[in-house]
């Protein structure tokens, strides 16, 4: 880790009204989505108001892959006499403007770059790829670090190294900016704001290494994969499925968590209908169901160490890194009060 | 760019009832340049889809040289199965695929192949034995041992003459119990039914009455030539794997291929490898629930393996340790 694999441009630096302004710009061209303060919650929305765009607070309740991957996806509309499907006409994507994801945490950063070799490494999703390939992202960099975090064991923050077209990192009443992309830095020359200070800069470094400090939860990687392979009988896995409902809610609001199921739903003419995807959880019972009722997973400890397993051991083998970014996201949310850090903790 | 999950129109050109609770269809993509371009290896497996109902993996069962149509060998379990059961020959149904991958065809040219299959699982076999009476130079010996629960559920109990009529082609047959007569036969509708009642089904048959599935008169035939073919080839009541000391494949340079319900593939597997054969000359087919067929759904995962790309056919040996598999 460090800045050497930075995508070295000129930090820039704007007050907070030249940052909405940057906002406003970009709404001209983008659909603008990003973290909005909602009572106690933060949640992924659309921006009207630039000023409602936070980039200092907690994750979104629910990470990016719900605009890439909506939790409901229609893949095509069919009528049942003809038997067949209708080709997408492709208007509704055309029609929309192209996505801008402003001030999303490196560590959301890196479970897109994930989620793109599940759906455009073996196999190419169309979709999911147009999706991508239009959106522009502005990754907002991590100075307070929240209580869940441990991006540090994955190396997926609190700073974002590659993969954005522009990093901000806010400095008290200053957004540092910086491109990391072509497009990035032709946007960012249009808006002129003014090249950052020596001490800016100085207080950039600092600011990465107090975050980094402040991340002390942690997640030895060091031959994990081996350990869990080693361990697939330990006595945690029966204490965690004692403890754990099942409910899928960590697999919900999991960046990285890609599973779907795919249904028919027939309008009220009985004749007509769409084929959905939904988001699903390998933690249902029906998840692994077969016909005639036989289940692979049929026991709750099965389930659970899939889900943890997956994480930690196979999606290495699957795609070359762990299938965890540490954002927390799943230890804020469980009502079991489960904890990843504190599971893999025990098998040392 | 194709949607990946789109299924392309295809017509079911005929449908065979095989026996009271399976079928084969004989289908042809409605485009013809779909159809042109379509070619698919022995063990690889298409997406079915009934609009409105839903989709079904199930394995290419045909030829793999007639490049005009292609067919399918179904049970009906469930939703999907039960829908397909009742469509009649010129319905349209979707199809996407081939996926996954197939039998290790470039390892078993040349060598002896020792087939065993268990009920249904003989299905994604039978490209195999057909391209071995198609390109028999390119082959060695190919022993079949097959076992179905009763002689009412062998599967192509009508092309079995002309497998073993072949000189490399061996056969041998099993069930697990002779209950499979006549009089029980009339009665298999019910049965299966039975069966299905735990998956919402009740009634006539498995399918309903308004399917293509064998109705009581044509399964007592069948099951009349069921008992005469176990007669012919060497029939034994038991597992499959009651076959085994009947069995003149020898290890050296042979390969084995099987496909059956996962608790016969594994005493198979371990009969095997108790009986000299290394688990690398060993193939399975698995079955896992699958929703995309493209390593993307996330449902047919084994451990690292989706089932649907990196299978459904693996060799034994790397399959065998998997935490998840029953091997
Ligand atoms: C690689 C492969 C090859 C297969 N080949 C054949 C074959 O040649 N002939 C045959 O009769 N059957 C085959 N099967 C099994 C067949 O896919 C299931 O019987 C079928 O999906 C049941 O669907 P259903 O809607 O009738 O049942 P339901 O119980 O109503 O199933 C609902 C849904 O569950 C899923 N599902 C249920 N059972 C299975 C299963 N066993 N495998 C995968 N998904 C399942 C499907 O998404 C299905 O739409 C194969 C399965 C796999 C994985
Ligand atoms: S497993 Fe938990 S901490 Fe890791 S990426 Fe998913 S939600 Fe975040
Ligand atoms: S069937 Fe969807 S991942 Fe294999």
């Amino acid at each position: 880790m460090g800045s050497a694999t930075r995508v070295a441009t000129a930090v820039h630096v704007a007050d907070q009204a030249g940052w909405e302004g940057l906002i406003r710009a970009l709404q001209r061209t983008h659909a603008v989505w990003g973290p909005v303060q909602e009572g106690e919650r933060v949640i992924l929305k659309e921006i009207t108001e630039p000023a409602a765009l936070r980039v200092d607070v907690p994750p979104t309740l629910l990470p990016t892959k719900k605009v890439y991957r909506a939790p409901r996806e229609t893949l095509f509309q069919f009528s049942r006499k003809q038997a067949r499907a209708a080709p997408d006409s492709g208007q509704r994507e055309a029609a929309a403007k192209p996505l801008a994801l402003v001030g999303i945490h490196p560590c959301d950063l890196k479970a897109i770059q994930l989620l793109d070799r599940v759906f455009t490494g073996f196999f190419v999703d169309d979709r999911y790829s147009a999706r991508r390939a239009q959106t522009f992202i502005i990754v907002s960099n991590c100075t307070t670090p929240f209580r869940s975090c441990f991006c540090t064991s994955f190396d997926s923050g609190p700073f974002a190294r590659n993969g954005f077209d522009l990093a901000v990192t806010r400095l008290g009443d200053r957004y540092l900016l910086q491109a990391g992309s072509p497009a990035g830095q032709t946007f960012l020359a249009v808006l002129d704001f003014p090249a950052a200070s020596s001490s800016d800069l100085a207080e950039l470094v600092t600011a990465e290494a107090g975050a980094r400090q402040q991340i002390t939860r942690r997640i030895d990687t060091d031959g994990l994969t081996r350990l869990l392979n080693m361990n697939v009988d330990h006595p945690v896995w029966d204490e965690v499925a004692d403890r754990c409902l099942c409910c899928g809610a960590c697999t919900a609001v999991c960046p990285t968590c890609y599973c779907f199921s795919v249904r028919d739903r027939l309008n009220l003419d009985l004749e007509t209908g769409e084929r959905q995807m939904d988001w699903t959880s390998c933690l249902i019972m029906e998840f692994s169901q077969v016909a005639l009722g036989h289940n692979p997973r049929h026991h709750r400890v099965a389930r659970v160490k899939q889900r943890l397993y997956h994480k930690f051991s196979y999606f290495n083998d699957q795609y070359g890194e762990f299938g965890c970014v540490g954002c927390g996201r799943c230890v804020e949310t469980c009502v079991a009060d489960l904890d990843p850090v504190e599971i893999l903790a025990r098998l040392r | 760019m194709e949607k990946l999950m789109t299924p392309r129109p295809a017509v079911i050109e005929r449908i065979r009832p095989e026996t009271a609770d399976t079928l084969v269809y004989t289908l042809r993509f409605a485009e013809p340049e779909v159809q042109q371009g379509y070619t698919f290896q022995p063990g690889q497996f298409n997406e079915i889809s009934i609009f409105g109902v839903g989709e079904a993996p199930i394995s290419i069962s045909s030829d793999p040289n007639n490049r005009e149509t292609f067919e399918h060998t179904v049970r009906v379990v469930g939703n999907v199965t039960r829908a397909l059961a009742r469509l009649r020959e010129g319905s349209h149904v979707g199809v996407r695929g081939p996926y996954g991958k197939g039998w290790p065809m470039e390892r078993l040219r040349g060598h002896n192949i020792l087939l065993i299959a268990g009920g249904i699982g003989l299905a994604p076999l039978r490209p195999v034995i057909q391209d071995v009476l198609r390109h028999a130079d390119l082959y060695g010996s190919l022993e079949i041992l097959y076992g179905a629960r009763s002689p009412a559920e062998l599967l192509y109990v009508d092309e079995y003459d002309v497998w073993d009529a072949h000189p490399q082609i061996r056969l041998r047959l099993s069930v697990d119990r002779m209950d499979g007569t006549a009089a029980a036969a009339a009665t298999a509708g019910g049965g299966a039914a039975g069966a299905g009642a735990s998956n919402g089904m009740t009634g006539v048959g498995v399918a309903g009455p308004a399917s293509a599935l064998a109705g009581p008169q044509v399964m007592a035939e069948r099951v009349k030539r069921a008992t005469v073919a176990l007669e012919r080839y060497g029939g034994q009541v038991g597992p499959v794997t009651v076959l085994f000391d009947q069995m003149v494949t020898s290890p050296r340079g042979a390969v084995v291929i099987t496909c059956g319900p996962e608790i016969m593939m594994k005493y198979v597997a371990l009969g095997l490898v108790e009986r000299g054969w290394s688990p690398e000359q060993i193939f399975v087919s698995l079955e896992r629930r699958m929703e995309c067929g493209v390593a993307q759904c996330g449902h047919c995962q084994i451990g690292p393996l989706y089932v649907c790309k990196d299978g459904p056919v693996f060799c034994y040996k790397d399959i065998r340790y998997l935490p998840e598999a029953v091997f």
